[in-house]
């Protein structure tokens, strides 16, 4: 990995239990910021639960237990006293379902404002209208800003989703399979989304699309059975992966 | 067929009709066993309304032949006109027991007497102040009113009622809408409350003490009427002529019940003005029954909101704690814990709020007023304290311990206020607090609603527990998960997106629970004291439909008019609880629906 890209995350030796089942074995990497990082891997393989221990969304599970340290900027966001709350503000998420609220368009975007305390309308507005022109939304939507964003189409939610993501402003936006429940016209809004969030944001995105990872991404990192196998730039991962594993995958001979 | 094989290739004829036959008898012994439920429930339907119904339907009358009859006035003795009264006596009456005599002359001036000691009036007045005719004047059963009929077609009704001092005198009680001509004679009933008219141009009219419109009109030919006389078992009403009695069979076996006297504030004899009354017997045989359904109903909504008011809050925030915070384990065990709750015999539940809450509470009435207040702010303060410990001691009670740690704080808070508040209630109030409401006029009875919303509070509980807790527990997780992801607090997370969509839900549960208290019986029959009294007042008892069901029963003589309103009592209660079960089912069906959407 090249000196010059600065992490924004930094994983050291990070292992994850589930009761009593292994996830993830000390992990480290080190994510770099303003770049697209896919994880790719079999199913099962922990990408889903890396991903998620980055704004500590395990927790919401029962009976997980986290070991090691993941830094953001420096800090360690498994140290006690951390308020996960915030951290989550920071550290955005977007599932593989589109989760929307069964509330308007507009009200979907500005819960997170909401949640900040921003109530002045004018200024609701405002973030509200350039979230959703971020995540290339706002023309298909500016007309139905008040109508119910459930009975938005599945591509329209996805993007609704991320803007409600960015709408707070995140520093990292974390990606898991947005678009493995898409058709493939609303994949490639979503992947074009991703290109131009990347100047503002680092993303991290799951996904089990190979063609997909290789066209978006800028480092690939590959785990299988809860190890992390290789983790390089994606034209190395995908040209010369130094990994028999990684190669073996990366041409479908296995997962 | 093939010998080797175990199973034949095809069904032998024979098990395909035996089975074919079964399928058949299941099937209709399923039905028949589902089409007698509705139909039983419709039966019950039916058959309560078949038992109301006859009180609703109108008094029917018809002449019979008149019989030829000489009539034959009573030879009563000539009233004895009372020392210092101008009038001259024209009308005299004299009441049932013969215990009052009332004089009066056509120009109106009465005297009203006793003839045990005739010693002048007791009462000397005038009928009427407009320079009217009296044409008519005559007691009602039992002493207690006065029926007094004008040229102009007036009909008054005056009760016997003491005043301040003690002394008895006729007042007047209702003016009944005038007919078209002189009223120029009264009969009353005997036993009940119910009186006929005979106006000039032959006009019959039938009434009831106490309601205003005529139950029965009849129009006759008969001009030349010398008396109106009742039958003794008031079936039969004679008019006589000179020569003739006039017969009209009346089938009347329920005046004492309409709409107005069921729900409409009435004016009952020996009372001081128009009341909601119920009060079905008494010892005395000439008595008039009450039968105001308001107090009744009122007492139950009552009892019910209290309980309410009690128990939705605790049940809800229990529900949203166990179904947004608990882990599956714990919840688990304390849904069923407190589902247990709703086997306990309810009996008992009344029984220890009338035996040993009902007095606890009474000795420590302001204890427990200043304990709610309390209790909410010292648990305030314990979260906002709770940060500021040392970070071991939150690592010790966290995972659920932290719970015990709340009940010992709990525990010490209320031992707390009630030493302070004993020390208050001698320091505020030299006699107590009890004593002080009295002297403001609070009136406060042992078993009073607060005792009620206490206890079938406690009833009620599991059953807005179970539902509100389900609802909450439903709500999509993604939304939930949606909301933590963007940076909400778990609470924040429940407020915001859980309450709002569970909402409806939760006012299902609610409902579920009121129409619980509606029905609750024993809790209220042995808890409330069951004075039928109307009002909203938490330090008084009250009587519920349920309770009025369930104690008198027993003692109403079938098909009597007390019989049939206990009926329409029941009706009520179903109604009741029907409307508030399946709105609340209703209300659960739409929600699922949602829920499937999102």
């Amino acid at each position: 990995m090249k000196t010059e890209v600065t992490a924004k995350l930094e994983v050291q030796d990070l292992s994850l239990r589930f009761a009593d089942k292994t996830v993830l074995q000390h992990i480290s990497m080190r994510i770099p910021e303003h770049k697209i990082t896919a994880f790719i891997g079999p199913s099962g393989c922990g990408k889903s639960s890396l991903l998620r221990s980055f704004n500590r969304m395990n927790e919401l599970l029962e009976d997980t237990s986290t070991d090691g340290r993941v830094l953001l900027d420096g800090a360690d966001i498994y140290q006690a006293g951390v308020e996960v709350a915030e951290l989550r503000r920071r550290v955005g998420i977007v599932f593989q379902k589109p989760n929307p609220f069964p509330h308007s368009v507009y009200e979907n975007v500005a819960f997170g404002l909401r949640l900040q305390g921003i109530k002045q309308p004018r200024k609701l507005d405002e973030l509200v209208e350039s979230a959703l022109k971020k995540a290339a939304l706002w023309d298909e939507v500016r007309d139905r800003l008040h109508h119910s964003a459930v009975n938005l189409s599945g591509g329209q939610q996805q993007r609704l989703v991320i803007a409600r993501a960015i709408a707070i402003e995140p520093e990292v936006l974390l990606l898991d399979e947005p678009a493995s429940a898409l058709d493939p016209i609303s994949t490639l809004k979503i992947e074009e989304l991703m290109y131009d969030l990347k100047q503002h944001y680092t993303l991290v995105i799951v996904t089990h699309n190979m063609q997909q990872a290789a066209r978006v991404s800028d480092y690939t990192a590959f785990l299988n059975m809860g190890q992390l196998v290789e983790f390089d730039e994606t034209n190395k991962m995908f040209t010369d992966p130094s990994q028999r594993a990684t190669e073996d995958y990366i041409t479908g001979r296995f997962g | 067929m093939n010998k080797t094989a175990l199973i034949p290739p095809i069904m032998p004829k024979q098990l395909l009709r035996r089975r074919r036959w079964y399928n058949r008898l299941f099937r209709a012994l399923i039905a028949v066993a589902g089409s007698s439920v509705v139909l039983m429930l419709a039966a019950l339907f039916i058959y309560l309304f078949s038992e109301v119904l006859p009180l609703f339907r109108g008094v029917s009358g018809s002449p019979l032949q008149p019989l030829a009859a000489t009539y034959q006035a009573n030879n009563a003795e000539l009233p004895v006109v009372q020392a210092g009264w101008p009038g001259v006596a024209d009308f005299s009456a004299s009441s049932a027991s013969g215990d009052y005599q009332l004089l009066a002359s056509k120009n109106g001036l009465a005297c009203l007497f006793s003839p045990a000691s005739p010693a002048g009036c007791l009462q000397q007045w005038s009928l009427t102040d407009t320079g009217d005719t009296l044409t008519s004047l005559s007691w009602l059963t039992a002493d207690q009113a006065v029926l007094a009929g004008y040229q102009s077609g007036r009909l008054q009704q005056w009760f016997l009622l003491a005043d301040n001092q003690g002394n008895l005198m006729l007042r007047l009680a209702r003016e009944l809408p005038a007919q078209p001509a002189a009223i120029i004679h009264i009969a009353a009933e005997h036993n009940r409350r119910g009186f006929a008219t005979l106006s000039a141009d032959g006009q019959l009219a039938l009434y009831y003490s106490a309601t205003a419109k005529p139950l029965w009109r009849y129009a006759t030919e008969i001009t030349d009427a010398v008396d109106l006389v009742f039958s003794a078992n008031n079936q039969i009403l004679s008019v006589y002529s000179a020569e003739q009695q006039h017969r009209f069979a009346l089938d009347n076996p329920h005046p004492e019940i309409s709409w107005q006297t069921l729900w409409h504030s009435v004016w009952y004899e020996g009372f001081a003005g128009p009341d909601y009354v119920w009060q079905t017997s008494s010892a005395a045989d000439g008595y008039q029954p009450k039968f105001s359904l308001l107090p009744l109903t009122s007492g139950t909504l009552k009892a019910a909101f209290y309980a309410m008011l009690f128990a939705a809050p605790l049940a809800i925030m229990a529900a949203i704690y166990t179904a947004c915070f608990l882990p599956a384990g714990p919840r688990r065990r304390i849904k069923g814990l407190i589902e247990l709750m709703a086997a306990f015999p309810t009996v008992i539940l009344g029984f220890i709020a009338a035996v040993w809450l009902a007095p606890v509470i009474e000795n420590h009435l302001l204890a427990l007023l200043l304990w709610v207040v309390v209790a909410p702010l010292s648990i305030l303060a314990l979260a906002a304290v709770w940060p500021r410990l040392p970070q071991s001691w939150q690592q010790r009670c966290s995972g659920g311990a932290e719970v015990l740690l709340l009940m010992v704080w709990l525990v010490l808070v209320s031992n707390l206020v009630f030493v302070v508040a004993g020390q208050l209630d001698s320091w505020l109030f030299s006699d107590g607090l009890r004593l002080y409401l009295d002297q403001q006029g609070i009136y406060y009875e042992q078993r009073n609603a607060l005792i009620i919303g206490i206890a079938m509070g406690f009833a009620v509980v599991p059953g807005i527990y179970a539902i509100a807790d389900d609802v909450l527990h439903q709500v999509p997780r993604h939304l939930t998960r949606g909301a933590l992801a963007l940076g909400a607090t778990p609470w924040q997370a429940v407020v915001r997106i859980s309450l709002p969509l569970a909402a409806p839900g939760l006012i299902a549960a609610a409902l579920v629970g009121l129409g619980r208290a509606i029905g609750e019986t024993m809790i209220l029959l042995m808890a409330t004291g069951n004075s039928p009294v109307m009002n909203f007042n938490l330090f008084e008892g009250l009587r519920s439909l349920t309770a009025t069901l369930a104690m008198e029963l027993s003692e109403a003589t079938v098909g009597s008019s007390h019989f049939r309103v206990l009926f329409v009592a029941a009706l009520l209660l179903l109604l009741f609880t029907f409307v508030a079960n399946t709105a609340a089912e209703v209300i659960r069906q739409r929600l699922r629906k949602k829920y499937q959407r999102l």
